[in-house]
């Protein structure tokens, strides 16, 4: 069960048998007198956790705790009181250090390899990515309440940047959705203040699953960071993803994407709308666009720009008739969602003309 | 067992019906002839634990079925006179995470006097930050799940003038994405569940009338996959929980007959194991006290109800736990105006 640096014990002996340890009073777990909680643990799990409970008591902070933290990790890592102990005692024992241009300091590159072994087994932890940040925000001497850092070098800085970016888009690699690697590239990129490169990273990842909704949100989360939403900027960015839309237009992605893309947009917001209204219609017309996300986007958008410009009835008509089609044909289990829209569509843009034309236009 | 799609699944044939007994046994059972490594894995979160199986047994009217005495003194060796906060078991260190779990228990059992309520006050106070988020404990992680935990705890004891709550507020609404959605942090990606965070703790502070219920309710209703269950991503399968995250949300939009109720109904109850009781993620998959709470809430909101006349109790959208509980506290959560009832 040890792991990495610290002495492996195999076969494993039990720290009740060790010599070295016989001066730490191991402690039990006294689980009170509930029978509801009773708990008979395995006899290497007992044996291990009545030495951390020992050592708590006894509030040493020693190499041999932190083998003991390691062992005590392999055995149930989403333990965070032994992740806090462990860190305690790499404090007190001085393994922090600030990287400089030749690295990490040796054993402090050791925890972190020890770490990064441990994202890998289990990725899905919190315990193990918050560790990571930890130890980052000491190599770094990140300050998250100044959001600055001691480190100024920007060759050691770039050391630990890739290694971070490497380290996330390696666990991406197995689950491109995991939470905990976004987060955690997230607060890389931030801290570093460096996004040159992941417009780039996302376009990869979206190009080997344009359904990866993570990617999108990094794909907004990058976009917004150049804080660029001028008209120009908006287009662009309009035409590459619609690459990606055209792909898969039943994609929800996307779509929600454009979504949150239009509404950075200031006073050229109705002129996206209509181009994007524009670009949908040819599939709206030809009937392959039975895409839900998109006929929800293009309703809307088409609501909008009716409530801010001239009446149109024969594009209320095409949406009342489309709206019908949702709760009928297309989207019938969220067919009370769709008689919401309908109601609030035909509220905000159906005078009594028009709803004369609307009756007739459904009815032919 | 039922066949794997990519994003979704099939549903076998025709969906049990809903085993309450059968629940019941499971639940109290599973604190005394437990696995012993399942037990010993998830002492880390035991607190939580008992929440969901007690709240689970509240809902059919048999928390009678476990003594009320060594729940209470479960939850006082977990209390940490120091720092005012619960672990989640004995030597653990305290959370916030395990806090409300522990202030939900008192609560069911109107046992606020087995602790020192004003301490439990100062820990969740201790906690906030000056963006109005909360760290879940003295290490520093910030998360939207301790927002709510630390908000929920407050109002349970009736004691929310103990923070900022606008701030609170604030960060929640920092933390809403393009889509409408919420993740655990600013920039983090939407979750169903984050959203039930979000929402739940912006309804308690009656300030959910600050985000757009139309935006955030599509994006809800779109998580309704083929199946008739949720998923809490785009792309992902669907599982029981996300019943219970989507649809408490969408109750708390005033949005929650915006999805097809009754294929919803039919996964929640396809995912009771109909031999060891308990609901599991997926049909067929093992099942566990957390999904069996969140398949029996889910089903609580949609007030279910089949010819056996089996009834649950009402839950409450907000804390997940009985109505009646809430309401001999004198607490009212605010729900948003209908979207639907037009």
């Amino acid at each position: 069960m040890s792991t990495s640096d610290d002495e492996s014990t195999t076969p494993h002996v039990f720290y009740k048998d060790r010599p070295e340890w016989q001066d730490v009073q191991p402690i039990p777990s006294d689980e009170g007198p509930s029978p509801v909680v009773a708990i008979d643990y395995s006899e290497q799990f007992a044996d291990v956790y009545n030495y951390i409970r020992g050592v708590i008591n006894t509030g040493e902070l020693s190499r041999r705790v932190l083998s003991l933290t390691c062992d005590a990790i392999g055995l149930n890592a989403a333990n965070y009181t032994v992740w806090q102990l462990r860190r305690d005692v790499l404090e007190a024992i001085g393994v922090p250090k600030l990287i400089d241009e030749s690295g990490l300091d040796k054993e402090f590159e050791k925890e972190f390899t020890f770490c990064e072994k441990m994202i890998e087994n289990i990725q899905k932890n919190y315990q193990v990515w918050h560790h990571q940040k930890a130890l980052v925000s000491w190599a770094v001497g990140y300050d998250e309440s100044t959001k600055t850092m001691q480190v100024k070098n920007p060759e050691a800085l770039d050391i630990l940047f890739k290694r971070e970016l490497q380290l996330t888009k390696d666990i991406l690699s197995y689950d491109a959705k995991n939470y905990h690697a976004w987060q955690h590239r997230q607060w890389i990129l931030s801290i570093f203040k460096d996004y040159s490169g992941e417009l780039e990273y996302v376009n990869q990842l979206l190009t080997d699953d344009v359904r990866n909704n993570s990617a999108w949100n990094q794909r907004y989360f990058v976009f917004t960071s150049m804080q660029d939403f001028s008209q120009e900027s908006l287009t662009e960015e309009l035409n590459a993803v619609w690459e990606f839309v055209k792909v898969a237009l039943c994609n929800e992605s996307p779509w929600s994407y454009l979504r949150g893309l239009i509404r950075l947009a200031g006073d050229c917001r109705p002129t996206l709308q209509k181009e994007v209204v524009a670009r949908c219609k040819p599939f709206v017309s030809k009937k392959e666009g039975t895409s839900v996300p998109m006929l929800g986007l293009y309703i809307e958008f088409i609501d909008d720009l009716l409530r801010n410009g001239e009446p149109d009835p024969e594009e209320f008509a095409e949406v009342v008739c489309l709206l019908e089609h949702m709760i009928k044909t297309i989207d019938p289990i969220r067919a009370k969602y769709w008689d919401y829209i309908m109601t609030k569509f035909v509220n905000a843009h159906g005078d009594s003309e028009l709803d004369k034309f609307t009756k007739v236009e459904i009815n032919a | 067992m039922a066949a794997s799609l990519s994003t979704d699944i099939i549903l076998p044939n025709a969906p049990p019906d809903l085993l309450l007994p059968k629940h019941a046994g499971f639940l109290s059972k599973y604190g005394t002839a437990k696995d012993d490594y399942d037990y010993c894995m998830t002492e880390f979160l035991r607190m939580s634990g008992m929440y969901w199986g007690l709240t689970a047994l509240q809902l059919m009217d048999r928390l009678d079925s476990v003594p009320k005495e060594d729940v209470v003194a479960f939850v006082q060796d977990c209390f940490h006179e120091g720092t005012g906060g619960f672990s989640p078991a004995k030597d653990h260190d305290p959370h916030l995470l395990y806090s409300l779990s522990a202030i939900q228990i008192l609560a069911m059992y109107d046992e606020f006097k087995a602790v020192d309520c004003s301490k439990v006050v100062e820990f969740v106070q201790s906690l906030q930050q000056p963006d109005g988020s909360f760290f879940g404990d003295k290490y520093g992680e910030v998360d939207i799940r301790f927002s709510f935990c630390a908000v929920a705890t407050l109002a349970l004891m009736k004691k929310l003038d103990a923070i900022d709550t606008r701030k609170a507020a604030d960060f929640i609404l920092s933390c809403q994405n393009f889509d409408g959605g919420f993740g655990s942090k600013p920039g983090s990606e939407s979750h169903a569940g984050l959203i039930y965070c979000a929402v739940g703790t912006l309804s308690i502070l009656k300030e959910i009338d600050r985000i757009d219920g139309d935006a955030l309710g599509w994006w809800l209703c779109e998580r309704q996959l083929k199946s008739g269950g949720f998923n809490g991503r785009p792309e992902k399968l669907p599982d029981v929980c996300y019943s219970w995250w989507v649809l408490a949300s969408l109750t708390i939009l005033g949005r929650g007959d915006w999805i097809d109720q009754k294929a919803l109904i039919k996964f929640i109850l396809s995912c009771q194991d109909v031999s060891t009781g308990g609901f599991a993620d997926r049909p067929g998959d093992v099942a566990d006290p957390f999904h069996t709470l969140f398949g029996l809430g889910a089903l609580s909101i949609l007030g279910y109800e089949d010819e056996t006349t089996v009834k649950l109790k009402k839950i409450n959208p907000v804390f997940c736990m009985s109505q009646e509980v809430i309401d001999s506290l004198g607490i009212e959560v605010q729900i948003l105006p209908g979207g639907g009832a037009c």
